[in-house]
């Protein structure tokens, strides 16, 4: 992989009123690594990235490394980044062109080199036809794509984008999610963007940091963060998988609705998972664990269902098709020991 | 009431209103190419006699206050775009005082801010005689007009991030005023600058009270008409006023029309 090495050493950030953003973090970006920060509002995701970018200073003592080269009191405009902001932050002033050069121009490239880069950038990010256009004719999508553009243009080290698809439809927003991480990873460039939508972090990085106030929870690959979890945050952020509480002996779970045989032996863990779509609902006579349904969304793929009943929380589940119970059916609930997740 | 009704009303209304306004516009107008007002224009017949006799008279204030409204553009351009990219950059309590001081001039009656002016530098002989001391007061009262005009535009375009985007690109802070925050804040500039020769050229309060007889501006020399010559000539006089400030008052209007439709789409 080609890129340059992120790190982040002890960066914490506090602003003013003694507000903890973030707290001290150590992170590492491999060259051509993609990575996502995944978290509510005010996790402190979009403070680190603007760390990595420079519009924000750790506090001393943090330390940002681009490959060896220690940036931390780099300035932005020195700092060789890209950057797609949440707004975009086109140039209404500029036509589409004139905005994916204006790296090159600031760097003073000019005449056929520049027009080539531009030319190059805006094929491969499909802005073919648009080069003469104003900011303001161009859709939600396109736009997203100059900011991207732009970015890539003067050859950044590093890439970070700031929630690069809030700013689109509902509708829009799936189908331009994967579109952006086929780019991204065309591009093969160190990455790092900032997302509070768990599909849409799973769907382009290649690995999540998941954030809590101010500290990172877990870094890992998509598929490890949801089949194993480390923390109870993790487990219902990013799989919103279901917490079964309720009174532990003997490796049963004694429940609202029912006992569940764990499988785990020895003591009682510290919390107990179960993921959605690894409920299965079964016939309610003789069953172990029972619930009511309340809720029922059919959403063509599968039918989202919540249950009452089974513990404190209502059990959301999740079917495939939509052959499943409705409203005010009672149903018995088969959840495999092997399915569980504790720690 | 029938629609009819109504809309007949309000239309007579209207007509009226537009009538009050503008008659005596119009017949002041109509007095300055007169050949004798008290006979009446039909009887007496049309001259451009009247503002030929004005040019004579009164050219020097014409072009006295051309040049005054220009300086005090350049003058406002130079101070208050500066100025206004500084209060949108830094906002904050300092900035909002800084605001709100500058601005004070507009909520003092003109003779009083003259009046001090007088007080303080009064006594600097080539500096009250000179044309320079009104434009001071011109620029007094007429930089918060530049400095709001070009904050509001700076406003609704979300300056900091279009900036923050800039300097991702590598660009310095010179870049990024000269190629992203002039040339978006430009309708703004250009309706603060169009407000600011306008007023210029109609302020009377100020200027009255600083000017001298070699110093006199445009709205000076028409009270100074009314005061002393025909009516004719003093209505020749509000004819070339009009003829001056009314281009103006059109530019301003489409200036500000297209400052207010920034970053909509077209």
């Amino acid at each position: 992989m080609t890129g340059t090495e992120l790190q982040l050493l002890g960066c914490a950030k506090t602003f003013a009123g003694d507000t903890k953003a973030l707290l001290p973090t150590d992170l590492v970006v491999k060259p051509g690594e993609i990575l996502g920060l995944l978290g509510p509002s005010g996790c402190g995701k979009t403070t680190m990235l603007r760390i990595m970018a420079g519009l924000e200073t750790p506090d001393s003592g943090g330390k940002i490394l681009f490959d060896d080269e220690d940036v931390t009191k780099v300035p932005i405009e020195h700092r060789s980044i890209g950057m797609v902001f949440q707004s975009y932050a086109l140039f209404p002033n500029m036509s589409v062109q004139q905005n994916v050069g204006y790296g090159l121009k600031v760097r003073g490239i000019s005449g056929s080199e520049r027009d080539d880069r531009v030319n190059e950038v805006m094929s491969f990010c499909r802005l073919d036809g648009l080069a003469d256009r104003a900011i303001n004719q161009l859709s939600g999508g396109q736009r997203q794509r100059v900011a991207l553009a732009r970015a890539v243009a003067p050859r950044p080290r590093v890439l970070l984008l700031d929630e690069p698809l809030s700013a689109l439809d509902a509708a829009l927003r799936d189908t331009l999610r994967d579109e952006l991480a086929v780019i991204l990873r065309g591009l093969s460039m160190t990455a790092v963007f900032v997302t509070h939508d768990q599909s849409e972090a799973m769907a382009i990085a290649d690995t999540i940091a998941v954030m809590r106030a101010g500290r990172i929870e877990q870094r890992a690959a998509p598929e490890v963060l949801y089949r194993d979890p480390q923390t109870d945050f993790v487990a219902s952020f990013v799989g919103g998988a279901n917490r079964l509480s309720g009174r532990f002996e003997n490796g049963q779970l004694h429940l609202e609705g029912g006992t569940l045989k764990t499988g785990i032996e020895g003591q009682q863990p510290d919390h107990i998972f179960i993921r959605q779509e690894d409920i299965r609902i079964t016939n309610p006579d003789g069953a172990s664990l029972r619930g009511k349904v309340i809720g029922r969304v059919y959403l063509g793929t599968h039918t989202k269902l919540t249950i009452s009943g089974v513990c404190e929380a209502p059990l959301m589940v999740t079917l495939q098709g939509a052959d499943a119970p409705k409203i005010g059916d009672l149903v018995g609930l088969d959840i495999p020991a092997n399915s569980l997740i504790h720690f | 009431m029938s629609r009819r009704t109504a809309f007949a009303i309000q239309f007579a209304v209207t007509l009226l209103a537009c009538a009050f306004l503008l008659v005596p516009a119009i017949l002041s107008i109509l007095a300055g190419v007169t050949v004798n007002y008290f006979q009446g224009i039909l009887a007496s017949g049309v001259t451009l006699k009247w503002v030929g006799q004005v040019w004579e008279l009164y050219s020097d204030t014409i072009w006295r206050s051309m040049g005054i409204a220009f300086g005090c553009l350049i003058i406002t351009a130079i101070i208050g775009i500066p100025a206004a990219y500084g209060l949108n950059r830094f906002p904050g309590r300092l900035s909002r005082i800084v605001e709100e001081f500058v601005s004070l001039p507009l909520s003092i009656p003109g003779l009083a801010l003259a009046l001090a002016l007088l007080q303080l530098y009064g006594t600097i002989k080539g500096f009250r005689l000179s044309f320079w001391f009104i434009l001071v007061g011109h620029v007094l009262y007429t930089l918060p007009f530049m400095i709001r005009s070009v904050l509001a535009v700076f406003s609704t375009i979300d300056l900091q991030s279009l900036e923050e985007g800039a300097a991702s690109l590598g660009a310095s802070s010179w870049q990024r005023f000269k190629d992203i925050a002039l040339p978006n804040a430009w309708p703004g500039i250009l309706a603060g600058a169009l407000t600011v020769v306008t007023l210029s050229i109609g302020e009377f309060n100020l200027t009255w009270m600083l000017h001298t007889p070699l110093t006199k501006t445009l709205p000076v020399g028409l009270a100074d008409s009314y005061a002393s010559m025909r009516l004719e000539i003093a209505s020749a006089y509000t004819l070339v006023f009009f003829v001056m400030i009314v281009p103006l008052l059109a530019a301003m209007l489409w200036a500000s029309n297209r400052a207010q439709s920034i970053g909509k789409p077209s």
